[in-house]
């Protein structure tokens, strides 16, 4: 079974997120109140899953760290509007529950999680921006991890177009042949929809693919 | 009716002043594109970073005969790059001392293969620092008036004197822009001296979260924030405490807008030169300084 931790800055919400679980017949593994110490703890546990809440963005901080160990999320959120077009889900959430829930809801949420499904409330469809207030459309859908990810290679080339390399140059530092940086390179564009390596940059800084 | 004296004597100026700046304008092609380049001091050329796309080698075309030049740097946030000939075609042209003024006149001197390309016409509008899309930070933002042939991105804006304002190239919307001058001599002085044109690095990803109103309150910040998604090691950001999942609020001051301007604040500066940031971890807010360091 899944080993459940129990991340939120503040002791109050910590509390009332493991009575929510105690009332779902499930009981936290741990108790985290810093995104630092979420970090040490996801890499001593062998199947974790991270329960947080109940404000965005703070709880991206805690999200950020379980998409880095590659951990499923589950966010306990009491905003107003929740569906598939919640940035916390762009950004890699496995569940987006509303806050209060009742504690049987919220172990059906995890067990699904569990199978590997990702849970949103609400009947929008996934990318549907219609119950999504004015002030958050156009929201870039950045992610943790975006739909079609830059591979490593692609990652690494696209750093050295950033610091302005050409194309000859980028081939004789990673040691491989100018059409094997042409090939990368059509497919970092591909995937970012861009036409020049200076929109490609852009767009992967605003998708955070980029080194900084 | 014939033509006052007056105006055909400014006429004859300005041809004049064309012809003599002509000789320091190159057409320059790579397999994709066509566009002018011109000389400025120490002999190397300046040209529109933009459209060479990763290009190291470019055809230079004057007077019926062609050379190669070697792309020394190229550097898409201020759109420059600097190339090398083996021989200068003309003397270089000199920058313009004084600023340009709205509605000041303009020459942007082109040229198409054998040919000189001229278009008239004037500064739009001189704005004071402006932070590129790409984020550079330019002295001036300017904006001209002027058709800007296909063969003349990367053509020098010239005044009436045949100083040169600015290298025209194409901005968003069919816009002309001007990059400033003192960004062109900064940037081959650099080149110059360093061989490229060197960029900060803080080695953080970033991915942007929009705020709504009630979280912008909430935790003190403008319409976004910044989540450092993952740090280098080693880098300057791993080195001065930057942790996975911090909240970026301010850059030296100014609110978070997007990665962009992020990465343009970095690259805007050099290695060892120091950013400010507002950082939020858990419930504590502090300001981080770093110092940053070159891309490795």
């Amino acid at each position: 079974m899944v080993q459940i931790i129990v991340a939120a800055l503040d002791a109050e919400v910590r509390a009332a997120l493991q009575s929510r679980l105690e009332a779902g017949g499930l009981g936290a593994t741990g108790e985290i109140d810093a995104p630092a110490a979420l970090d040490r703890a996801l890499a001593e546990l062998t199947e974790p899953l991270v329960l947080t809440g109940v404000r965005w963005p703070e709880t991206a901080q805690f999200l950020a760290h379980a998409c880095g160990h590659a951990v499923p999320a589950a966010l306990l959120l009491a905003d107003e509007w929740l569906d598939a077009g919640h940035p916390a889900f762009h950004h890699g959430a496995a569940a987006l529950l509303p806050w209060p829930i009742a504690g049987a809801t919220l172990r059906h949420a995890l067990e699904a999680i569990d199978y590997g499904l990702r849970v949103v409330p609400g009947s929008a469809p996934p990318g549907s921006a219609s119950a999504r207030p004015a002030a958050s459309r156009g929201a870039p859908p950045a992610a943790f991890a975006p739909r079609s990810p830059l591979s490593a290679r692609e990652r690494t080339l696209l750093e050295l177009v950033a610091a302005g390399l050409g194309n000859k140059a980028i081939a004789r530092k990673l040691g491989v042949s100018i059409n094997t940086v042409k090939y990368h390179l059509a497919s970092i564009f591909a995937k970012l929809d861009a036409r020049t390596r200076a929109e490609a940059v852009s767009a992967a800084a605003r998708r955070g693919e980029l080194m900084l | 009716m014939s033509q006052s004296p007056l105006s055909s004597q400014l006429d004859a100026e300005r041809a004049g002043m064309l012809e003599r700046a002509a000789g320091s304008v190159l057409a320059i092609e790579t397999q994709r594109m066509r566009q002018s380049a011109f000389v400025w001091r120490g002999g190397l050329l300046v040209t529109a970073a933009e459209p060479l796309e990763g290009a190291e080698l470019v055809r230079i075309l004057k007077d019926g005969s062609t050379s190669d030049g070697e792309v020394l740097a190229c550097d898409l946030r201020t759109d420059i790059a600097v190339l090398r000939v083996a021989e200068p075609p003309g003397p270089p042209l000199a920058p313009a001392t004084s600023s340009p003024r709205p509605g000041q006149l303009i020459l942007v001197a082109g040229r198409a293969r054998a040919h000189v390309s001229a278009s008239f016409g004037s500064v739009q509008l001189n704005t004071g620092p402006w932070t590129t899309r790409r984020g550079a930070t330019l002295s001036h933002r300017l904006l001209l008036d002027v058709r800007l042939a296909p063969c003349a991105e990367g053509a020098p804006v010239l005044d009436l004197e045949g100083s040169v304002l600015a290298m025209a190239v194409r901005g968003p919307a069919n816009q002309v822009i001007g990059i400033p001058a003192d960004a062109i001599d900064a940037a081959v002085g650099e080149v110059a001296a360093h061989g490229r044109i060197a960029q900060g690095y803080l080695g953080v990803r970033v991915v942007p979260l929009a705020l709504g109103l009630q979280a912008r309150h909430r935790l003190d910040a403008g319409r976004a924030v910044l989540i450092v998604a993952d740090v280098a090691q080693p880098s300057p950001a791993f080195d001065a405490g930057l942790e996975i999942g911090d909240l970026l609020l301010a850059i030296d001051g100014e609110a978070v807008q997007g990665p962009d301007r992020l990465l343009g604040r970095i690259q805007g500066k050099r290695p060892g030169e120091s950013m400010l940031l507002k950082r939020r971890r858990g419930t504590a807010i502090d300001e981080v300084p770093v110092t940053l360091g070159s891309r490795p």
